[in-house]
Formats: C-alpha cells, structure tokens, sequence
C-alpha cells in the first residue's frame, strides 16, 4: 500500500475538516477521492503531504510514517490553488524544484526538458511564469509535481483551469504513470473524467467518506435494464410482479429495476412468456454521476 | 537549505523595497557628502583663523580635539543613519517572508518537497541575511570611504566594526522572520516597525539619561535594548569609533548620536543570543504551523 490512512482527523477548531478516514490505495492506482465544495478533499491531501497536521489518527505514506522527509522524496504534489514564484520562468522554477527534490545536478536539465515536454509547454518554458495564462500555469505546477518521478502522486483539481485538450493530455499523463506502477491521487469534482480514469473512488461528504471501492464494484450497484419490447399482453406489473418495479413505462420503452442480477433472463422469459415481442434487453451500467448524486444527496451536511 | 537560501536571496533582490533602499541610500550618501564637505571646510578654516591668531598651546590642543570630535561626529552621524536604513530594509523586506507566502500560496508546493521546515526557515534566514550583509557592508564602506577622501578622517579595525554594523539588520530581520511566521503581514509590519522605534527612541534616551546621571531614563534605554538589542549594537560601534585610546574627547559631546552610556561586550553576545534565538523561535513556530 502506498497510502493507509487510519481515522485520519482534522479538527479546524469545532469545524469539521475531515473525520476518521480510513482508507488505504496500492501502487499502480489511480485513486479518485470526490466530494462537495467542503467536503474535506483538500484538506485530507494536506494532511498526507505535509501542510497541516492531523488532530488525530495515523497515515503512512510509501510505508513511512506521515512527516517523514525522506519519503517525500518520491511523492509529487499540485496544491489547489496553485501559485508560484511568478518573477521566475518556468525553467528556473523547474530547476528549483528538481533541486529540492534532491535531483543530481547532471541529471536536472535532462529531467526538466522531459517534464516541460510532458505537459507541452516546452515552448513557453524561458517566458516568466506571470506571464502565463491560468492553464499554463497549472501545467507548470503539474511538471513541478512530476519533476522527481514520484511513486505517489497528489493533484488536487488537476484540471481546474485546463482546456478540453490539456485535460485529454493530463489524464494521458496519469494512466501512463499508472501503467508505470505509480499511484496516483486524485481530487476532483469532473466525475466523468474520474470514470474514464480510476481503478478505485471513494465519497466523501461533511468530512466522512460515505462510499468507497473499485470502481466498476461501486457502478454494478443496483441493476438496472432497459427493454424494448412491444405487444406485452396484460399488465407490465404482472410480468415484473416478484422480480423488481418499473421506473419508467414509454409504452414500448421499460425502465426496470431488478431485485438482483440474476432476475435478467427470468425477466426476458416471462416477456416471451407473455408473447411480447423482445427488441432489446440491456443492462444500464450505472454513471459515476449517479452513483455521487445518489451518496451526496439526501439531508445536506 | 542552500537552495531556498539562493531562491530567497534572488527574491530579496528583486523586491521593491530594496530599490527604495539604494534610492534612499543614494541620497542619503549624496547630501551626507556635500554635508560633510562644508563641514569639513568650516572646522578647518576655523581651526586656522585660531592658529593664524596666535593661540597658545593649550589653546591648540583644544582647538585639535574640537576638530578631531567634529570628524567623529560627522562620521556617527553618518553611521546612526545608514544603521537606520538597514534595519528598515530589514524590516520591510522581510516583513512577509513567510506570511505572504502561506497568503498568497506560493509556499503550499514548497511544503511537500524533502525539506524540513526548519531548513526552509534557516533558507529564508540565509536568503535575506546575506542580500542584507551585502547591503550593509557597501552602505558602511560609502560612509567610512565620504569621511575619508572628504574629510580625511579614518577608522582603525575596520572589519569588527562592519560585522557590528552588520548584526543590526540581521537582528530585525531574526525578529521578522519570527513574526512572519506567527501574524499577517500587516501585524508583523506594524510589531517591528513599533520595535523599531521604541528601539531607537530607548537608545536616545538612555544617552540623554546618561548625560544628565538621570537613572530612569538608563534604565529606559536598557530596557528596549533588551527587547531589542540592535541600537546597543550601535552605541557599542559609536564608543569604538569615538573612544580612540589616549583620546580625551567627552563622549558628551556627541549627544544623543554617542555612547555616553557604553554598552559592555556581553550586550553583544546576548545579541547574538537573540538572534540566533529568534531564528529557533521562527524556526520551531513555523515547523508547528498549519498551512492554508
Ligand atoms: N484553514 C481553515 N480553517 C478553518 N476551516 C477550514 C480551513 N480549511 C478548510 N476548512 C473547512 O474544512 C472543510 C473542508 O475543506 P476542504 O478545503 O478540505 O474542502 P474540499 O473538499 O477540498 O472542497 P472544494 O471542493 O471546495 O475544494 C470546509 O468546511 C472548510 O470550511
Ligand atoms: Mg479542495
């Protein structure tokens, strides 16, 4: 496991900023964490990379215990609102970063070039940083975070001001890390873009993660079928009776929701049954969307 | 911690504040040297009308230490300002190191790096102390080298006098530092600049106390050097340069610009102390310190 947290805690006062999370991501993941403005997303990422400390509760990170230096070397961060010293180019804030990381002297220049490439902005990289719009910006803080390779990395809203194109190319960056075997640490609130990318998500809502697994775990949940059949004769709810109920009737056109999985082919059975004519049968994959919708809502925190 | 003390110092150097300072410096220097020109040519004129008019010897001798205390004057006035200049552009240029970059953000990428706080802290320290030494030593060197080819005055042990000069500013900037670790920028601001103040105005009166063997007002000075020990670094530069072995000036004469009431050696080492204390202080604030 590259992260383990174990009721991780961070009290602002009487504030809640985030409350016993317990969670644990292994190398070569891609970890969405989501959530509501104020959830406690950011503030969880400060506590792992070092900015605030924890009221109470334990983390490791790359085995190390929270605070530990040495591990920080292989870990990259992107803070949500990213800043950074704009009077320098990007060049030079890269260099200063590859410094900090501990980078030898001979390998940074090489390192750089490979990272202003990776994010495309080679091209800008000798203009001073505030010169940058806000996506250029991001970018660089994204190659300040890659500079040193790391085996864990954290981007809180990654994508926050990037264009379709840079946001393409950010989440091309992260599954080639993913399939390099690092893990990677995910805040974001773009749930599509979470889907197409995570291996695992977790929920959270006023400070308390609310869901959490493997994706395609979490998105089985209930089962939901669309048919597509016509001259049903009877009642529709005589051919469901027992097995689910409908969530929409457009005359040929079913929205029905099935106790459990195995209740499919019972279902098409008791269609044919019923002499209606099958078109279509398919299982509706649920979104992310739907499934964060669905946690988050009910009772606002 | 090398490399935060070189992004610093770059930092340092391109703040507008210290572009302010050179200005100021400038033209501080520029009137200071005419200032001492016309001086310069008054005491000698004088000195050779009361020559020219048959003094006796006595009268010489006299005459000889009025102008040897009128140089010194000159040149501790010259070294209370630039003194002044350097602590406020400690002060003011360090006001928010740390502050302003936990306001505006720039630190929060800095934090996750393989750095310990209290190396970004000694960084930052090293980063304004050396733009600042730097400072220091030119301003002290324009001063001594004006007194020099103007009026022809010179100082003997040169060096322990600049590393004194020097640990003025860098004994504000170890109380900034502190401070910026711990309020806004604006409150720091406003704490050291008030020390500051009540830093000099306690120096004065500790040598008008002095002057009229008035306790309380030594006891005044004595106090706010505690606090703040930078201007009983000067006073201990003011008695060097003015207590010339053999010499027989009254430290009177100087008023408020003197050492009258000379502070002892150990006043420089407890500033040293509280120095480097200041740096421990910010140093273990900060390392506590939640960030954003
Ligand atoms: N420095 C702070 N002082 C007091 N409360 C804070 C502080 N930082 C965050 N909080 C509170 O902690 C909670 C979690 O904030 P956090 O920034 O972690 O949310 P988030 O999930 O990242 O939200 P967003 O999606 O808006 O980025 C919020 O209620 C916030 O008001
Ligand atoms: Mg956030």
């Amino acid at each position: 496991m590259v992260i383990e947290t174990h009721d991780l805690t961070k009290l602002y006062g009487e504030k809640v900023g985030c409350e016993k999370i317990c969670l644990s991501v292994g190398e070569g993941q891609i970890f969405g964490f989501l959530g509501p403005n104020g959830a406690g997303k950011s503030t969880f990422v400060k506590m792992l990379v070092g900015l605030i400390k924890p009221t109470s509760g334990t983390a490791k990170l790359l085995g190390a215990p929270l605070g530990d230096v040495a591990a920080r070397r292989r870990l990259g961060f992107l803070p949500e609102n990213f800043r950074y010293q704009d009077w320098l180019s990007g060049r030079e804030l890269l260099y200063y970063h590859a410094a900090l990381a501990f980078i030898p002297r001979h390998e940074r220049e090489s390192r750089i070039d490979e990272v202003l490439r990776m994010v495309k902005l080679s091209a800008a990289a000798d203009g001073k940083i505030k010169t940058y719009s806000k996506g250029m910006q991001q970018r660089v803080g994204i190659a300040a975070a890659l500079i040193s390779d790391p085996d864990l990395l954290f981007l809180d809203e990654p994508t926050s001001a990037l264009d379709p194109i840079g946001r393409l190319e950010v989440r091309e960056i992260i599954t080639s890390l993913r399939d390099r075997g690092k893990a990677v640490f995910l805040n974001s609130h773009l749930l599509s873009e979470l889907e197409m990318i995570c291996d695992s998500v977790a929920i959270i809502k006023g400070g308390r993660v609310v869901e959490e697994g493997t994706l395609t775990e979490l998105l089985k949940g209930r089962v939901e079928v669309e048919v597509t059949a016509s001259q049903l004769n009877g009642s529709i709810e005589r051919v469901i009776d027992g097995l689910g109920r409908v969530l929409a009737n457009n005359g040929s056109y079913l929205l029905v929701e099935l106790d459990s999985e195995d209740m499919i082919p019972t279902l098409a059975t008791r269609i044919i049954e019923a002499g209606g004519k099958l078109y279509n049968l398919s299982r509706k994959k649920r979104t992310l969307e739907e499934l964060f919708l669905g946690a988050v809502k009910g009772g606002e925190a | 911690m090398l490399i935060i003390a070189r992004l610093t110092f770059k930092e340092a150097l391109r703040k507008k504040i210290l572009v302010a300072a050179i200005i100021l410096s400038v033209l501080f220097l520029t009137v200071y040297g005419v200032g001492l020109h016309y001086a310069t040519n008054t005491i000698e004129q004088q000195t050779a009308q009361g020559v020219g008019r048959g003094m006796d010897n006595g009268s010489i001798a006299g005459a000889d230490i009025m102008v040897e205390s009128s140089k010194k004057l000159l040149i501790l006035l010259g070294l209370y300002f630039s003194s002044s200049i350097v602590s406020l552009l400690a002060i003011l240029s360090s006001v928010g190191v740390v502050s302003s970059e936990i306001e505006n953000g720039i630190i929060h990428a800095m934090m996750a790096k393989p750095i310990r706080r209290r190396d970004i802290i000694l960084g930052k320290f090293g980063g304004y102390a050396a733009m600042l030494s730097v400072y220091s030593a030119l301003l002290f060197l324009s001063v001594l080298l004006l007194n020099y080819f103007i009026a022809g005055a010179a100082l003997g042990n040169v060096p322990l006098l600049i590393a004194l000069f020097i640990i003025q500013p860098l004994v504000f900037l170890a109380v900034t530092l502190a401070g910026s670790t711990a309020f806004s920028t604006l409150a720091n601001g406003i704490a050291a600049f008030t020390l500051y103040i009540a830093s000099a105005v306690g120096g004065m009166l500790e040598q008008i106390g002095a002057m009229l063997s008035n306790d309380m007002l030594v006891n005044t000075g004595i106090v706010t050097s505690l606090l703040m020990p930078a201007d009983a670094i000067y006073r201990m530069i003011a008695s060097l340069v003015t207590n010339v072995p053999g010499g027989s000036i009254n430290a009177m004469f100087f008023g408020p610009f003197g050492a009258m009431s000379a502070p002892s050696t150990a006043m420089v080492v407890y500033a040293i102390f509280y120095l480097v204390g200041f740096v421990g202080l910010a140093s273990s604030m900060f390392s506590r310190k939640d960030i954003g």
